[in-house]
């Protein structure tokens, strides 16, 4: 299995930024007005829709940046710590390959 | 009575605003952060790192959408909130100008009220005048001030009925306002629920504000309304294309362009077959596939459907692409007059079949060993961002058609749809090694069977599927996996049992990039091509393959070891092997050599597998290729020999529908010898005048009167009795004939092959020490005259040309090629 040849710090950053948007999908999945703020029922029933149609979205993204996190925090790990095969474990952690289809 | 306020919290929807707005910036700089991780994965050639480049590039592209998203949902609650806060200012404003005019109003009706009051007192209390009645004196004096004061009370009260009027009246304008945009933003609400059409807004990358995306997405909308409105017009209308509703679509199609929003707004609602059915109204029958009236209307409609296709491919999933190929593939029985033309434009086939148009490489072959560098085969063209996303879609409209199929084959009617959607595919090595050689084993026989052994005569000449074949087939070869170098090998062996009987059934002819595509795909197995000669007997018998040569890899049918560079020596590296039907093999190359296109790259092929076992045995610093097996001459001229077998089983196996040709003429003389019997089969030995005057009148050929007086002449001249037999043997000729031209086709074939591999084996002995004369003398047999070097060579040669070869050892008869198995 190959190894990357990747800088540590690009595994150090993008483990900050994928817990950072977690943290952010988990955030927008909660209402971010309060009922009746708008004023308007069209207006509410509106936004009520959009949280629905983008709660399967929002869902994914979530587990995905949480995959995302752990695959990179560990591959980071692997890599900062001997020669480890990195793309293995982003690979074992994020899935099954596409040509399975 | 106070005047409400448009309700809401416009602090709180700001706030609300400012949040989602906040919350996208961290989102697109989590993406920023994760983009330099895909792109160092996306430089290494795993499949591994692929996988992982790939999730991170959705969970980044994911990002990015959502936070596209939340940006534009910012945008129009920011907006709705300073609306919202205006309208409340002027309602409070209108209200406070309400309730002042409103106490004025009051304040001035009681003052009215009081003077009035007042004046009827005074009228009563004071002194009149006898005559008239009228006031005198003070009271005179004070009721006309009290009416003066009530004409002012009057003013005032109006003037206060008015303003309260007009402040009533601007807050009920106030509310309309509110209501108005309450509604817009409800709606541009709304349009961003539309999941697709803002994912591809944000996956088009084209940016722009929201109105621009509420604005294409209408258009969208309402494109697939007109779409709808056109399927629904009666044939018997005439064509649309040129009425104001034509030009209108024209216009609207037009504007679109390549806007990723507007297509998917306008395929989330637009159905496939309306779409077709469409098309179909737009020109009548006929001009659709090439009469002049109306083919720009025509070729501009669908060639903005195939923009719109890829623009909306390019931004949408690749779960949805495939769902959309089904889609678009599900909706062609209902519309079948047009929808395969337009399914196959909305592929980016051109109107009529262009096959450079597809995309394919065309091949600039070179002939013979010299010139054997290059054969810039489809794996080997990178796929772009469009390729791959369109290969989504075609292999979803392939799947379709597997769907539907079953076991059948394809309906005539849509193989310009499946055409182009393999042409498509073969533009993505990826695509296609995952479609064609796909993991299952059973579902890959399956559609090698429906694609390549089908015997339909392709609309394209068979360049979509073949390339598809060429492509996904060296995807495999060329994979570091070996169990995709096993699928693609179990495809290669496949195609080879049923391309005779299929796409080269009878005596088709496909396009020379057809040809030149089938003979790419045999790239890495030329090595066993030599095994036809080995495993024929002389008497055209093949033998049946070893146990070992047969083994299965991984369990993968039709897969067989990599081959040895010679029995008892390694092998060069090399994917796993397929373990091909030599019979069949020998009729592919037979039947995708009739161009000189096809015959050149058969051998350009030969030749680059005989410089890379040269380069493989012959190392250029003089060394010994590690695990070759090789320590001394003897090996390395058994490995050449090897080499120069294969090259001749190939060379051979292009002049064998040469022969065959001539066999069948000679066979076709002798059907009509047989038939004018009467004239040739009576004993004869008149003058050619006789003769023709005999019977040879009653024959109407030309051609046999020719025949026939030739014969008498000879006849007479030799002073014979003429029978068939003798007739058959003096006028024969083609198949000798065809025989020398194989011959000497053989020797000049052979020299360059021979050539090649001496100066190799002199490089090699020259770079460990030896003289140039030592290293002559060393490989002084390597030459085109040399027994050593020509008779492998010829052996496999002349057995792979000579139509005999491949006989059935149980019946002694010729096998069958096209005898499905």
């Amino acid at each position: 299995m190959p190894r990357l040849d990747l800088d540590t710090s690009i595994f150090d950053a993008c483990a900050t930024a994928a817990r950072a948007a977690a943290d952010v999908v988990s955030d927008i999945s909660t209402p971010a007005l309060a009922s009746g703020a708008t004023g308007d029922p069209a207006v509410e029933a509106a936004l009520g829709d959009l949280g629905h149609a983008w709660a399967a979205d929002i869902a994914l993204l979530a587990t995905q940046m949480a995959a995302v996190a752990a695959a990179l925090t560990s591959a980071g790990r692997v890599f900062a710590t001997a020669e480890g095969d990195v793309v293995g474990t982003l690979t074992a952690l994020l899935g099954q390959p596409r040509g399975a289809r | 009575m106070t005047l409400p306020l448009p309700p809401g919290s416009p602090t709180a929807v700001d706030d609300a605003a400012r949040a989602l707005a906040t919350r996208a910036k961290t989102l697109e700089a989590a993406a920023d952060r994760v983009a330099p991780v895909c792109g160092a994965l996306g430089g290494t050639r795993t499949a591994a790192a692929t996988t992982a480049a790939e999730r991170l590039s959705e969970a980044s592209a994911g990002a990015r959408g959502l936070a596209q998203l939340l940006r534009a949902a910012a945008g129009v609650l920011a907006a709705f909130a300073a609306g919202l806060a205006g309208l409340q200012a002027a309602a409070r404003s209108a209200g406070e100008r309400h309730a002042e005019a409103a106490a004025r109003r009051a304040r001035w009706t009681a003052e009215e009220r009081e003077l009035d009051r007042q004046i009827r007192l005074s009228e009563l209390t004071g002194t009149a005048v006898p005559d008239t009645g009228a006031l005198t004196g003070p009271a005179a004096w004070h009721v006309r001030e009290l009416h003066q004061r009530l004409t002012v009370a009057r003013r005032e009260r109006k003037r206060a009925e008015s303003d309260t009027h007009a402040a009533a009246t601007e807050h009920r304008g106030v509310a309309d306002r509110h209501r108005d945009a309450a509604r817009a933003a409800a709606l541009r609400l709304a349009a961003l629920a539309d999941t697709r059409a803002v994912r591809a807004w944000a996956l088009g990358g084209r940016g722009g504000t929201a109105e621009s995306f509420l604005a294409s997405r209408n258009a969208g909308v309402a494109a697939a309304a007109l779409f709808a409105r056109l399927a629904a017009v009666s044939p018997h209308d005439g064509p649309i294309a040129g009425t104001e509703l034509g030009d209108t679509l024209q216009r609207v199609l037009h504007e679109a362009g390549s806007d990723a929003v507007f297509w998917s707004a306008f395929w989330s609602v637009a159905r496939p077959e309306e779409v077709y059915r469409a098309a179909a109204r737009y020109v009548p029958d006929g001009a659709r596939y090439g009469l002049a009236a109306y083919q720009e209307e025509w070729e501009s409609l669908l060639g903005a459907l195939g923009t719109g296709t890829a623009a909306w491919a390019l931004a949408h999933t690749p779960a949805e692409r495939l769902a959309f190929g089904r889609r678009a593939a599900d909706g062609l029985p209902a519309a079948p007059e047009a929808g395969p033309a337009v399914l196959a434009a909305m592929l980016g086939a051109p109107p009529k079949p262009v096959p450079q148009a597809l995309g394919h490489p065309t091949a600039t072959p070179t002939t013979g060993p010299a010139g054997a560098a290059a054969t810039a085969g489809p794996a080997r063209a990178a796929a772009t961002d469009r390729d791959t996303v369109l290969a989504d879609v075609a292999t979803g409209v392939l799947m379709a058609f597997d769907d539907r199929l079953g076991a059948g084959s394809i309906d005539p009617v849509d193989a310009p749809a499946a055409a182009a959607a393999l042409g498509v595919l073969s533009r993505d090595p990826a695509a296609a090694l995952a479609y064609l050689a796909t993991e299952s084993p059973t579902v890959l026989d399956e559609r090698v069977d429906r694609w390549l052994g089908s015997p339909l005569v392709w609309p394209d000449g068979g360049e979509g599927a073949t390339a598809a074949f060429a492509t996904a087939a060296l995807a495999g070869a060329v994979s570091t996996s070996r169990a995709e170098q096993a699928r693609g090998a179990q495809l290669v062996s496949r195609a080879t049992t049923v391309l005779p009987g299929g796409l080269l059934h009878g005596n088709r002819v496909l396009s020379p990039a057809a040809e030149t595509n089938v003979a790419r795909a045999y790239q890495f197995q030329l090595g066993t091509a030599g095994d036809l000669s080995a495993r024929t007997e002389f008497s055209g018998e093949i033998r049946p393959a070893t146990a070992e040569a047969t083994a299965d890899v991984d369990g993968r049918p039709g897969t067989r070891p990599p081959v040895p560079l010679s029995p008892g020596l390694g092998s060069m590296p090399q994917p796993v092997q397929a373990d091909l039907d030599l019979f069949r093999w020998r009729e592919v190359i037979a039947r995708t050599s009739s161009t000189p296109e096809g015959a050149a790259m058969w051998l350009a092929e030969a030749a680059n597998h005989h410089e890379a076992v040269l380069s493989h045995v012959f190392p250029a610093d003089g060394g010994t290729a590690p695990a070759s097996g090789i320590t001394d001459r003897l090996d390395h001229t058994a490995a050449v020999r090897d080499s120069l077998r294969d090259a001749g089983a190939v060379a051979g196996a292009l002049q064998v529908q040469h022969l065959r040709q001539a066999e069948i003429l000679e066979a076709q003389r002798e059907l009509v010898i047989d038939g004018v019997g009467a004239v040739v089969a009576a004993p004869v030995t008149a003058s050619a005048g006789a003769l023709a005057g005999a019977g040879v009148q009653r024959v109407a050929s030309a051609a046999v009167k020719r025949l026939a007086t030739e014969v008498a002449r000879v006849a007479a001249d030799q002073g014979v009795t003429v029978t068939g037999d003798l007739l058959k043997e003096l006028t024969n000729h083609e198949v000798w004939d065809a025989r020398q031209q194989v011959s000497l086709t053989g020797d000049a074939l052979r020299g360059p092959f021979v050539d090649q591999a001496h100066d190799a084996a002199v490089a090699w002995s020259q770079a460990r020490g030896a003289t140039p004369a030592e290293a002559a003398a060393t490989w002084d047999h390597l030459i085109p005259e040399h027994v050593e070097a020509a008779e492998p060579f010829d052996r496999a040669y002349e057995k792979a040309a000579h139509p005999d070869t491949g006989v059935d050892p149980s019946t002694g008869e010729r096998l069958d090629p096209e005898e499905r198995p």
